[in-house]
C-alpha cells in the first residue's frame, strides 16, 4: 500500500532519508514547474528547489501539517523564489535557450513551441505578486483560503491579483491564439 | 464570472493553463542534487567524529603514511544506455559532481589517484540512480540501504 504524505513526513522524522526521497519524487513535478514559471528560468528555478529540499528536509519538525507537506514545501519554495524576484531585475526570458533545450528533449511542432514562447513571454509580463497568484491558483489549483495561509496575503487581494493576471493574459495573448 | 468557471468560460486561458500545467521538460536535476548532499550530511554525520579530532587524526594518519602514496584505480561501469555517470565515494565526500566518468563503446570509467586504505563508493546514473559496482565486492556495513560498493587498496 502506498504510504500517505504523513506517514512519510513521519518516516523523514526518524532519520528515514528514503522516505523524504519518497516525497520528493511524488511533488517534484509540482514543485518544479511552479519555481519554473515564477522565475521565468531554469537555472534559477533549479536553484531555488534545490534550495527548498534541502531547508524542507532541515526543518521537517516545523511542519505542523504532515498531510499537507506539500503545501508545506510550496511555501518555502514561494519565499524562496521571492527572494531570488527581489534581488534581481525584471525577468528576462532568456527563449533562446530554452528553445534549444526544448529542441534537444522534445522534438515539437512549430507552432506549439511558438505558442508555449508566447505564454512565457505574457507571463514574464506580469507583475510578480499577479504571476504567483495565478500560478498558485489556476496552475497549482490550490483554494484561495490555502494561497493566502501560503503567502500571507488576504483572500479578496488575491481575487484582485488572479483577476488581473487574467485580465492581462487574455490582452497579451488574444493576437497569437488560435482557437482550435 | 467566479474563478472557477473562468476556465470553462475562457478556452483561450484554458488552453494557457494546460500548456502550464505540463511538467517542465527537461527535468531539473535539483532535486538529485539536494538528495545527494543531505546523504553525503547523513555520512558525515554518522562518522560521528568531531572535526577537529578528524583533522588531528587525518594529520596523524598523513604524516604516518607518507610513504604510501596514492596510486590509480579504475572504477568502470557497463551502462551503454545511461546519458550520464559519476563516482561518489569515501574519497570525495558523497559529491556527485567532483568525478564524472567518461564513455567509451558502453563502458564509463573514470582512473582516481587513491592512498592505501578501505573505500566505500557507488556510481550515479544519469544524476540520480545510485548502482554498486558488479566488479567488486558490496558493502556489509551500508546503513543507507543504497547499493554500495568497497575497494581496499592495498599498502
Amino acid at each position: 500500500m502506498t504510504a500517505t504524505d504523513a506517514e512519510l513526513v513521519a518516516r523523514v522524522r526518524r532519520g528515514d532519508l528514503a522516505g523524504y526521497a519518497e516525497l520528493v519524487t511524488r511533488h517534484r513535478s509540482s514543485l518544479e514547474r511552479f519555481a519554473y514559471h515564477l522565475l521565468g528560468s531554469r537555472e534559477d528555478a533549479e536553484d531555488a528547489l534545490q534550495d527548498t529540499l534541502l531547508r524542507g528536509y532541515r526543518a521537517i519538525d516545523r511542519c505542523e501539517q504532515p498531510e499537507r507537506v506539500r503545501s508545506w514545501l510550496l511555501q518555502i519554495l514561494i519565499n524562496r523564489c521571492r527572494t531570488r524576484l527581489t534581488r534581481r531585475e525584471p525577468i528576462v526570458r532568456d527563449a533562446a535557450a530554452d528553445q534549444a533545450l526544448d529542441r534537444a528533449v522534445v522534438p515539437d511542432e512549430s507552432e506549439g513551441a511558438a505558442w508555449r514562447e508566447e505564454i512565457q513571454r505574457a507571463l514574464a509580463a506580469l507583475a510578480p505578486e499577479q504571476r504567483e497568484a495565478f500560478l498558485l491558483k489556476h496552475v497549482e489549483e490550490l483554494t484561495y483560503e490555502e494561497i493566502s495561509a501560503l503567502t500571507a496575503v488576504t483572500v479578496p487581494a488575491l481575487k484582485m491579483r488572479v483577476s488581473r493576471a487574467c485580465e492581462r493574459l487574455r490582452q497579451l495573448l488574444k493576437d497569437v491564439y488560435h482557437a482550435g | 464570472m467566479r474563478d472557477d468557471e473562468l476556465l470553462e468560460e475562457d478556452p483561450m486561458l484554458a488552453a494557457v493553463v494546460r500548456e502550464l500545467r505540463r511538467p517542465v521538460a527537461p527535468t531539473s536535476q535539483a532535486a538529485e542534487r539536494a538528495l545527494a548532499t543531505l546523504t553525503g550530511e547523513r555520512r558525515r554525520r554518522r562518522a560521528g567524529w568531531p572535526l577537529a579530532a578528524a583533522a588531528v587524526l587525518v594529520i596523524a594518519w598523513s604524516l604516518s603514511h607518507m610513504s604510501d602514496a596514492a596510486r590509480p584505480v579504475r572504477f568502470a561501469l557497463q551502462a551503454p544506455a545511461s546519458a550520464q555517470v559519476t563516482l561518489i565515494g569515501d574519497f570525495n565526500d558523497w559529491d556527485p559532481h567532483q568525478i564524472p566518468l567518461h564513455a567509451r563503446a558502453g563502458e564509463w570509467s573514470a582512473t582516481v589517484r587513491l592512498r592505501p586504505g578501505r573505500y566505500r563508493y557507488s556510481f550515479v546514473v544519469d544524476g540520480s540512480r545510485w548502482v554498486a559496482d558488479p566488479q567488486r565486492a558490496a558493502t556489509t556495513d551500508d546503513d543507507f540501504g543504497t547499493p554500495t560498493s568497497v575497494i581496499t587498496v592495498a599498502h
